[in-house]
């Protein structure tokens, strides 16, 4: 061991000279990689964890590397955008409506997004809630309940452009709602039902048994129960799965194209043509779909 | 309205299923005392003890023969009021359960939901059940901190208090102090012995020498049927079935 050490030393002699200019220290970075490699390919065992080693270190830049190309692309081109002070930049960019030509801002996609989102959770969210705490607590564990669990977990996976045709055919053309507001609000409601149900249902169930007990013991009725303990425990579950629901549907384009229209201010009615409504994720496919 | 007891068993069997759990039970708990029910693991202790306060009727597959009467009235008849029932028999569970809020809201949370409205008198109901749970001077300066950050034996007295705020006059406590320290387990006994003077407690336990120390009277039950009921000096001296007397010896259990 003594002589192999002496030798390594030996022959990284010249990588030191090589660069004891830019280098003061004792142990040179060629000296001291060199010496790690030695360590790392002493035998075949060390020799293959270095190298499951070097795999996964690659799968991890391979995985960041789009990530920061992503966030430095954006902010190369939108940091310009956002606090820049020429005419549509900077605060004119998020408080204006769109002009003639690349002229004014977005004001109508942030309004329509945060008026779809109100919308949306406003239909989606009770009714999931409602429907979980059903399941859970009241329905008996059988076919209807397993039913309900397997259909919200197909409708979790289903792409989300077929809940566009869906609202198309159903609200907007069935029901003769048209597009607009209600039809693409509705819409992203469908989307967020299965993501806030099954998670509801995951917080409910994991309420242990004895604190509903104890609320019955002091004589609560099922619904006293399940108001005040059983969804009060389980609040911060279903917090999460609201805000993943909200999260999703709030970037969500493809359901939106067929249901809400789009407009350059924001909705002036509740139905008809009035009520097309633009959003955030619709405006930037429109911007990259247009030829200017 | 008179009775003779203030909870009286009559032929009660019980049933998860298919399977019977307790086989025709009769006897009686008298006011002002302590009765210990004493057993082996899965003897039907709790089972028997979720009958007096109907917390069995939650789950699906039970059945019940026989009647029981408390103050007289039978608790199983088509005209009974389960939510009036449980106001007048508490309960203690085996683990510390205090709901997910403040120590001033679990107190506050029976006497509510019974419509006690007028803060003043809620505020002095958290004061009085505290401290007939004897905790009252370990949290009167943290009533507004959530309960659940309270020690084991804390959280049991606080489930006691909370048991307390709508004052039953029956205490069922279903092993209160298996999942408790010694120390905390031993104020726990201080307290039942005193809630004595007040009100009936049916305490479960696994823990003869506690049964022996606590309690007026005894019942032992072994694979769902009472074996021995009378009083504990008597058990503890004489018992007259030899399965008692291998259960509070040790060899069974």
């Amino acid at each position: 061991m003594t002589k192999k050490t002496r030798s390594s030393n030996a022959a990284e002699g010249h990588d030191t000279d090589f660069l004891s200019r830019s280098v003061s220290s004792a142990k040179t970075i060629p000296q001291t990689l060199a010496r790690y490699l030695r360590k790392q390919t002493r035998s075949r065992r060390t020799f293959s964890d270095f190298l499951f080693k070097i795999v996964l270190a690659v799968a991890v830049v391979l995985i960041a590397a789009p990530f920061f190309m992503v966030i430095l692309q954006v902010a190369a081109v939108g940091i310009p955008e956002v606090f820049g002070v020429g005419p549509g930049q900077g605060l004119e960019f998020f408080g204006t409506f769109p002009g003639p030509g690349l002229l004014g801002g977005i004001r109508n996609a942030i309004a329509g997004t945060i008026l779809l989102m109100v919308v949306a959770a406003s239909v989606g969210i009770p009714l999931s809630v409602l429907g979980a705490v059903y399941i859970t607590e009241y329905a008996r564990p059988g076919r209807v309940t397993s039913a309900v669990e397997f259909t919200a977990d197909v409708l979790a996976g289903i792409p989300s452009i077929v809940f566009g045709a869906f609202g198309f055919a159903f609200i907007v053309d069935f029901l003769h709602l048209g597009m607009g507001l209600i039809a693409g609000g509705f819409t992203l409601a469908f989307m967020m039902i299965p993501t806030v149900l099954r998670t509801t249902q995951e917080a409910l169930k994991q309420v242990p048994m004895t604190l509903r007990e104890a609320s019955l013991a002091l004589g609560a009725t099922k619904w006293a129960t399940t108001w005040n303990v059983t969804i009060r425990a389980a609040f911060p579950g279903i917090m999460t799965g609201v805000l993943l629901a909200v999260g999703r549907v709030m970037g969500e384009t493809a359901p939106l194209i067929f249901t809400a229209g789009n407009t350059l201010g924001v909705p002036t009615s509740i139905t008809g043509g009035g009520s097309w409504v633009a959003s955030l994720p619709y405006t930037i496919w429109a911007y990259i779909t247009d030829p200017r | 309205m008179s009775f003779e007891h203030k909870i009286e068993v009559k032929n009660l069997s019980t049933w998860f299923g298919k399977k019977k759990i307790l086989k025709n039970i009769s006897c009686y708990f008298e006011d002002n005392s302590v009765t210990a029910i004493m057993g082996p693991s899965g003897c039907g202790k709790s089972t028997f003890l979720r009958s007096l306060n109907r917390l069995n009727d939650t789950i699906g597959s039970f059945r019940m023969e026989g009647e029981i009467l408390v103050e007289g009235e039978d608790i199983y008849s088509i005209d009974a009021d389960v939510y009036e029932l449980r106001k007048k028999v508490g309960m203690i569970f085996q683990r510390p359960n205090p709901f997910p809020m403040s120590v001033r809201e679990n107190i506050t949370y029976g006497p509510r939901l019974h419509g006690k409205k007028d803060d003043d008198e809620l505020e002095r109901l958290v004061e009085d059940s505290l401290k007939r749970a004897a905790l009252w001077d370990e949290v009167k300066d943290s009533l507004d901190e959530p309960a659940p950050n309270l020690s084991g034996g804390q959280q049991q007295r606080l489930c006691i208090a909370r048991a307390l705020s709508i004052d039953p006059p029956v205490l069922l406590m279903d092993e209160p102090v298996s999942a408790l320290d010694p120390l905390s387990a031993g104020k726990i006994e201080e307290l039942i012995m005193k809630l004595k003077e007040e009100i009936t407690v049916i305490l479960v336990t696994h823990n003869v020498q506690q049964a022996f120390r606590v309690s007026d009277q005894a019942a032992f039950l072994y694979l769902g049927e009472l074996v021995e009921f009378d009083k504990t000096r008597r058990i503890a001296e004489a018992p007259r079935d030899e399965r008692t007397e291998a259960f509070i010896t040790g060899r069974i259990g």
